[in-house]
C-alpha cells in the first residue's frame, strides 16, 4: 500500500490519522472495493478524502454503487478529471 | 527429602530454591524430577512461572501430565501460564469443571479465568444459586476462585452494595472489613476507589495515597500493583526519563525498571512504556532480534514474551506475511488458527480478529451466522458476550444495525442515544458512535453554539481539534467559513492555505468549493503557478478552476501537454 499518511496528517490532523489506524481493516477493504471497480488513483483519493474510507465496507459499497450509477459508465474518467466529486459522498 | 538433593535438582532446572524455602516439599525426588523434566524440558514452561505455583511440586507426576495433556487438547495450554496450580486438581474433577463452564459460560471465560478449573463444580453451582441475581457471570467465576466461603462472600457483596462500590473481580481479593476500610480511606482522602487497590491491604493503600498527595502526584491505578516502598522507588527512578508517569513500569520491580532503562541506554534505543511488560532479559533479546531482522522497533513488539514474538516473526516470514501490531496480541498458534478458520469459512482476515482468541472469533462468527448478521471488522473489537449485549441494546433502543456501534460499550450506546434524543429528539447518526458520549456531547454543544450543521464526518475528530480550527477561522476570517468540510481540516493546514487564498482574493470561493483544501499547500501553489503560466484564472464562475480537481496523474499529463505545446512553438 502506497498511501502517503503524512499528507493525511498534514491536511486533517492527528485525530483522523489515528482513525485510519483504528479502522485499518475497513480502509483496506474499501480500497479493495474501489480497485475492483477499476479506480486507478485510489491512494490519492484516500489521501484527499480519508473520511470516506472509514465507513464499514457494506455502507461504503452501497454508497459507491449509487454514486457510480449516478455518474454513468464513464465514472472513472469523470472522477480523474474532477476529484472534487468525491466530496459529494461526505 | 535431603535438602542438598533438592537444591541440586532445582539448580539443574534453573529454579531459585531460595524462593521456595518456605514450602515443605513432601514429594518423592524421582516424582519431583519427572514433574520438572516434563513441564520445563518437554512442555517448555518457564522455570520462573513454575516457581510461582510451588504447590505442584507436591503432586503426582501422573496427575500433572494427565491434566496438561487435557488442557493442551482443549487449547488452554497458553492460558495456563499464570495459573499452573490448576494442574494439581484431580483429573476427573478438572474435566467436570471444564465442561460445566464451557457449556454454561462459554470458552472465553475459560481462557480469562482459567483458575476456575481448580474449583469443584459444586462450589460454582452453590455460588450461582446464592448470587446469580447480583453477580455477573465473570464475577460468579471470580468469586468461586476466591478463598472465601458463602458467608464471607455475602458479606463482601453487601459491603460493596452499601459502600456503592462496583462489584468487579478484584473485590474478591479482600474480605468485607478490608473493603470497608478501603472505602473509608478513599472517602477521607477524597480519592476515587480504584479496582487495583484491592491488590493491596488498606494500610498499604493509605501509604501510597499519602505519598502521592504529599508529592502532588496523580494517583494511578497501577501504583497499587506494588508495595508502597517500591512505588516510591519506581517513581524516583522514572521521573527523569519521562514527563508522564509510566504506568506499566509498576508491572516490574524497581531493580528490573533500572535494568530496562540501562539496556535502552546501552542499545541506544528509545524507551517505550510497553518494554515494562517484559523482563529486562526479554527486552534485550527483543531489541537484538529486531536489529538482526532489520525491523523498526515499536512498543507493540514488547506485547508478547520473547519466545512468542520470535515464533510470530518466524511464522510471518514462512508465510510471507507482514508482521502487524495486531498480530502481537496473539500467539503464533492462535494466529494460525484464526487464519485457517477464515480460510475454511471463506472470510476475509481482519486485523481486529487478532484482538480475539480463535474460539472468540468462532463464537462471534457463529452468533452472527445464526442471527443473520454481516461479518464486519468492528464486530471483533469486543468479546463475544459484549457483542451479543450490544446487539440486544441496539434492538431495545431501536437503533438501526451498524458496525460502528461495536466501538462502544452498551452503556456508552445508551448514553449517546440519550444525548441525541436530548438535543435533537432523534436517534444518533451512525458516525456519532466513533466517539465516547462526553466527546459526542462536546462536539454537539460546540457546533450548536456556532450554528454549524452537524454532520457525521465531524465525529471522526475530537472536540478540541475541531475547536482549534473553529477558533482560528473565527478569529482571523469570520463565522462564514465555519462549515463542516472546512472545520474538519487541521488548524495548521488552514493556517497555511487560508492566507494564501486570501492574498489572491479568492478566499470566499472556499465556502462553496472547499475541495481545494484537500490539496497540500505545495500542491495548491504549484497548480496556481501553472495556471499563471497558461494564463488561466484561479476561479471560473463561482468555483475554483477545474485544474484543482484533476487527479495528480491527469494534472501531470496536462502540464506535459502544455510543455510539449510550448516546445513545438519554440521550434
Amino acid at each position: 500500500m502506497d498511501i502517503d499518511f503524512s499528507k493525511i496528517n498534514d491536511i486533517y490532523g492527528k485525530d483522523i490519522l489515528y482513525s485510519c489506524g483504528e479502522n485499518f481493516d475497513d480502509l483496506v477493504e474499501n480500497i479493495t472495493i474501489l480497485k475492483k471497480l477499476g479506480i486507478e488513483n485510489i491512494y490519492e483519493v484516500v489521501e484527499r478524502y480519508p473520511l470516506l474510507f472509514l465507513d464499514d465496507s457494506k455502507d461504503f459499497s452501497s454508497k459507491i454503487n449509487n454514486f457510480f450509477l449516478h455518474l454513468g459508465t464513464n465514472y472513472k474518467e469523470i472522477l480523474e478529471n474532477n476529484m472534487t466529486l468525491w466530496e459529494e459522498l461526505l | 527429602m535431603n535438602e542438598y538433593d533438592l537444591v541440586k535438582l532445582f539448580l539443574k532446572y534453573h529454579i531459585d530454591y531460595e524462593s521456595l524455602k518456605e514450602i515443605t516439599i513432601t514429594n518423592d525426588i524421582n516424582n519431583l524430577e519427572e514433574i520438572l523434566r516434563y513441564l520445563i524440558n518437554e512442555k517448555k514452561i518457564s522455570p520462573k512461572n513454575l516457581a510461582k505455583s510451588p504447590s505442584i511440586f507436591n503432586t503426582k507426576s501422573i496427575t500433572i501430565k494427565d491434566n496438561f495433556s487435557f488442557l493442551e487438547e482443549v487449547n488452554l495450554k497458553k492460558a495456563l501460564s499464570n495459573c499452573l496450580h490448576v494442574l494439581n486438581t484431580n483429573n476427573d474433577k478438572l474435566k467436570e469443571t471444564y465442561y460445566y463452564v464451557l457449556e454454561n459460560y462459554g470458552p472465553s471465560y475459560l481462557e480469562k479465568i482459567t483458575s476456575i478449573l481448580s474449583v469443584p463444580v459444586e462450589r460454582i453451582k452453590l455460588i450461582e444459586l446464592s448470587f446469580s441475581d447480583t453477580l455477573s457471570k465473570e464475577n460468579i467465576l471470580s468469586a468461586a476462585t476466591s478463598k472465601f466461603d458463602i458467608f464471607d462472600l455475602t458479606k463482601i457483596i453487601n459491603t460493596c452494595i452499601n459502600e456503592k462500590i462496583k462489584i468487579l473481580p478484584t473485590v474478591f481479593l479482600r474480605n468485607s472489613d478490608e473493603i470497608k476500610a478501603l472505602s473509608t480511606i478513599c472517602h477521607q482522602k477524597k480519592v476515587s476507589l480504584n479496582t487495583t487497590m484491592f491488590h493491596r491491604s488498606p494500610d498499604e493503600v493509605e501509604q501510597i495515597i499519602n505519598f502521592c498527595q504529599e508529592n502532588s502526584l496523580a494517583i494511578l491505578g497501577a501504583y497499587f500493583l506494588r508495595k508502597p516502598d517500591e512505588v516510591e522507588e519506581i517513581i524516583n527512578i522514572t521521573k527523569n526519563i519521562s514527563d508522564k508517569p509510566l504506568s506499566l513500569a509498576f508491572n516490574r520491580t524497581p531493580s528490573e525498571v533500572k535494568d530496562i532503562i540501562k539496556i535502552c541506554q546501552e542499545e541506544q534505543t528509545p524507551l517505550t512504556s510497553n518494554m515494562f511488560l517484559r523482563t529486562p532479559d526479554e527486552v534485550k533479546k527483543i531489541i537484538k532480534l529486531c536489529q538482526k531482522e532489520n525491523i523498526p522497533l515499536t512498543g507493540s513488539h514488547f506485547q508478547q514474551p520473547y519466545q512468542d514474538f520470535e515464533d510470530i516473526l518466524g511464522y510471518c516470514q514462512e508465510n510471507n506475511l507482514n508482521l502487524t501490531a495486531s498480530m502481537l496480541f496473539r500467539k503464533k498458534d492462535e494466529i494460525s488458527s484464526i487464519r485457517s478458520f477464515c480460510n475454511e469459512k471463506n472470510l476475509p482476515i481482519y486485523e481486529t480478529m487478532y484482538k480475539r482468541t480463535p474460539s472468540e472469533v468462532e463464537e462471534i462468527f457463529n452468533y452472527c451466522s445464526k442471527n443473520n448478521l454481516s461479518i464486519t471488522p468492528n464486530l471483533f473489537r469486543k468479546k463475544p458476550h459484549e457483542t451479543t449485549t450490544i446487539i440486544t441494546t441496539c434492538k431495545n433502543l431501536k437503533l438501526p444495525p451498524s458496525s460502528v456501534v461495536f466501538k462502544r460499550t452498551p452503556d456508552e450506546i445508551i448514553d449517546i442515544t440519550s444525548i441525541f434524543l436530548k438535543y435533537f429528539k432523534t436517534l444518533p447518526i451512525k458516525n456519532a458512535f466513533n466517539q465516547k458520549p462526553k466527546e459526542v456531547e462536546d462536539i454537539i454543544k460546540l457546533c450548536l453554539s456556532k450554528n454549524i450543521a452537524i454532520t457525521g464526518t465531524l465525529f471522526q475528530k475530537k472536540a478540541p481539534s475541531i475547536k482549534d480550527s473553529i477558533d482560528y477561522l473565527e478569529k482571523n476570517y469570520g463565522e462564514k467559513y465555519l462549515k463542516p468540510l472546512i472545520i474538519i481540516k487541521d488548524k495548521n493546514h488552514l493556517a497555511k492555505v487560508f492566507p494564501l487564498l486570501d492574498s489572491l482574493g479568492v478566499l470566499d470561493i472556499v465556502i462553496n468549493s472547499p475541495s481545494i483544501l484537500t490539496l497540500t499547500e505545495e500542491e495548491i501553489k504549484d497548480r496556481i503557478a501553472f495556471l499563471d503560466r497558461i494564463n488561466e484564472n484561479i476561479v471560473v464562475g463561482e468555483t475554483f478552476n477545474s485544474l484543482f480537481g484533476l487527479s495528480r496523474k491527469n494534472y501531470l499529463l496536462r502540464v506535459e501537454k502544455e510543455n510539449n505545446k510550448e516546445g513545438a512553438l519554440t521550434l
